[in-house]
């Protein structure tokens, strides 16, 4: 597929190049002057005479693509550049790499050669670029070369995750059945009741362990496999309830409080299975209180997010559409910055050698982040290693109905609260 | 002087154009420099960070092509001074380039000497504090000496003068870390080697941000044409000596760059 788009694009271009020639020709011809300006030859576009509709269509055409087409004359003067490789023209930081690359790779193209380079930018965000040059030519002499810089980042993220994920699942299952195999050959050999007991023990959590991850496997295909059906309306509060009395236990063995911090006073309406999110939440709640030092707060924060208060934390397009926010603060380990990206992929492991310790399958986000989307919201996650970490779940506010529909909310909502999202910014900060 | 009939450029006014050209280059040269030694700061903390000792040795290895552009751009600027003779402003733009190519082949070698260090921090277990507090001082780091470059792209002398505050972060990064140290040695969490080498990354991301500092001095003089070197001195003994808060260094520039001005 990427190889076609750049064969088109290339085409596409080697043809404006093709058309550029000839007219820089003619030009010629009536004695035009432009040499030795500098940078000037993009500027020189604008004298030539206006191209047929035809080529102000091709010129369309590579301004749409989703690749980075620079083409150069046989003097290695750019003439062409279309839109997206535009924003590579800064000749700042990560563009005066890319900057590079392109020259290298024209100088290739000028002696016949097509030369590719990959450029990786390290400086966040990460970014993986292709560029790749063909020479075009003009008879037998080479007669340009046209260069397309392709964003290769998302490839390489998805190839990174497939193969991750093969071997984190494979990792995951083959663990413990190693340990299984080991446990059982000690017994085969041992009379001891003692250390019988004690492997048989051992043997248990192993098998545990598989159960709990084929288990987690299964309710991930199962939030994955669709819509949920279970829908009713429910206040966010009984479910924050909820998941904090399915983690009382794991709290107080380590001595953690969980603390609710409410940003709003009425009823945070959402329509949702509510077995699901409780899940959901209490899996967030879990991983803040494992990975809290002991003693420590941990902090569930409950509130409501009309998009029109903080553009900055809001959805970012359009949408004025209220929201559900639920926040899980720790102020435990955190999270590597180069990790945050990858912690909702299934089996990943920030430490594989501290999730031994802490247990737990590697799937406890995924399934977070699937039972959020399933109900049309997002989870995200802010973290400084050493320092703690907030997730927080966004869900869409059922005020649409309170809003347009006044008997629906009254008879939603007892008398007195204030659900009804214009005038209540004062009580949500 | 239509624009339908354009003149022939007279050979003077072709030779500035290319002597216009070959700044250009060099400046961008320049800029394309420190955004190879920028990106070495995310670059190699993050290999550090994840003990991926291929990476780290591809961030040493990367250097000798920092290296050479630099030796490239000093060669250039020497040439261009010998040929052009330049004056006032674009001679000051030239011996500025020479210094900043310095400055900023420097920062990237501080670079290396993370990596290296970092090997010898291989296998030790870093607290999730420590680092956290690598990845802001790289961070950090790496902001300043963006910002530096900015302020030679752009001639921005405000930004350039502002870099001397905005490393006071740095700075203070590198105290809490050196704490850190002390404390984690307090609780045996740490061996006295890693905990050396740890020092001695701070120190080197620390003095990134210093040349990022000079970095901005030097574009202070090549606008203005005056040196705040002094100034810095006098400060940096200040907090040399000290090493407690930060001296609020801007009263204290401003009072030396009028004497500057003086001389």
């Amino acid at each position: 597929m990427a190889e076609l788009l750049i064969a088109v694009a290339a085409g596409a271009a080697g043809v404006l190049l093709g058309w550029w020639l000839g007219s820089r020709h003619g030009d010629e011809d009536k004695g035009d002057i432009r040499t030795g300006l500098p940078q000037e030859a993009i500027g020189q576009r604008a004298a030539l005479p206006e191209p047929p509709a035809e080529r102000a269509q091709i010129r369309q055409a590579l301004d749409d693509l989703r690749l980075g087409v620079v083409v150069f004359d046989a003097d290695g003067d750019e003439v062409y550049r279309n839109r997206v490789a535009r924003h590579y023209t800064t000749r700042r930081h990560g563009n005066a790499i890319v900057d590079a690359a392109l020259e290298r790779v024209v100088q290739g193209a000028m002696i016949g050669l097509s030369l590719e380079e990959a450029v990786e930018l390290h400086d966040p965000p990460a970014k993986s670029l292709l560029v790749q040059a063909s020479p075009t030519h003009d008879g037998e002499s080479v007669g340009g070369a046209v260069i397309v810089i392709e964003d290769v980042t998302e490839e390489r993220h998805l190839e990174r995750v497939r193969r991750d994920f093969v071997a984190n699942v494979s990792h995951e299952l083959r663990t413990p059945v190693g340990a299984m195999t080991v446990l059982l050959d000690a017994l085969s050999d041992s009379d001891d009741p003692e250390v019988i007991r004690r492997l048989t023990d051992r043997l248990q959590q192993e098998a545990d362990r598989l159960v709990q991850t084929i288990d987690d496997l299964l309710v991930l295909s199962r939030l994955e496999s669709g819509p949920i059906d279970a829908r009713e309306t429910t206040d966010l509060a009984s479910i924050a309830r909820m998941a904090i009395e399915r983690v009382a236990a794991a709290a107080t063995v380590r001595s953690i409080t969980v603390a609710v911090n409410r940003t709003f006073d009425g009823p945070i309406l959402i329509d949702c299975d509510r077995g699901q999110l409780v899940s959901a939440v209490a899996n967030l709640l879990e991983n803040a209180i494992k990975y809290s030092y002991e003693g420590a707060t941990v902090t569930l924060r409950l509130g409501i997010h009309d998009g029109t208060v903080d553009a900055e934390s809001g959805p970012s397009d359009g949408g004025h559409e209220p929201l559900a926010v639920l926040s899980v603060i720790d102020s435990g380990i955190g999270i590597p910055e180069r990790d945050l990206a990858r912690i909702f992929e299934r089996f990943y492991r920030v430490d594989t050698a501290r999730s031994r310790e802490t247990g737990g399958t590697g799937l406890g986000l995924s399934i977070v982040r699937h039972a959020v989307m399933n109900h049309g919201g997002t989870v995200s996650v802010d973290s400084i290693e050493g320092r703690g970490s907030t997730f927080t779940v966004s869900l869409p506010l059922l005020p649409t109905r309170l809003h347009t529909d006044r008997f629906d909310a009254d008879n939603l909502l007892s008398a007195g609260n204030g659900t009804t999202t214009s005038g209540d910014e004062g009580t949500m900060h | 002087m239509s624009e339908e009939e354009p003149i022939p450029e007279p050979p003077q006014a072709e030779h500035r154009l290319a002597y216009h050209k070959e700044m250009e280059d060099l400046t961008n040269g320049v800029i394309r420099l420190g955004a190879m030694a920028c990106e070495t700061i995310p670059w190699g903390t993050d290999a550090m960070l994840s003990g991926d000792l291929t990476e780290i040795q591809k961030v040493i290895d990367g250097d000798d092509e920092i290296d050479e552009l630099s030796y490239e751009l000093e060669e250039r600027c020497v040439s261009i001074i010998a040929r052009q003779a330049p004056m006032a402003g674009e001679l000051r733009r030239l011996v500025t380039i020479v210094k900043l190519i310095g400055e900023i082949e420097r920062s990237a070698d501080l670079m290396v000497n993370v990596c290296k260090s970092s090997r010898r921090l291989y296998g030790a277990t870093l607290s999730p504090h420590v680092r956290g507090l690598l990845a802001a001082m790289a961070k950090e780091a790496n902001k300043l000496l963006r910002l530096s470059i900015d302020a030679f792209a752009d001639g921005d002398v405000p930004l350039a003068t502002a870099l001397g505050d905005i490393d006071d972060e740095l700075d203070q990064l590198n105290r809490d870390m050196i704490e850190s140290i002390f404390e984690a040695n307090v609780g045996r969490e740490l061996d006295l080697g890693p905990a050396v080498q740890l020092a001695l990354i701070a120190r080197y991301y620390e003095r990134i941000g210093d040349h990022a500092v000079n970095i901005g001095e030097r574009v202070v003089y090549m606008v203005t044409g005056r040196l705040l070197e002094h100034a810095y001195m006098h400060r940096s003994d200040d907090t040399a000596a000290g090493d407690a808060a930060p001296t609020g260094g801007g009263p204290n520039i401003e009072s030396m760059d009028r004497d500057d001005s003086e001389e």
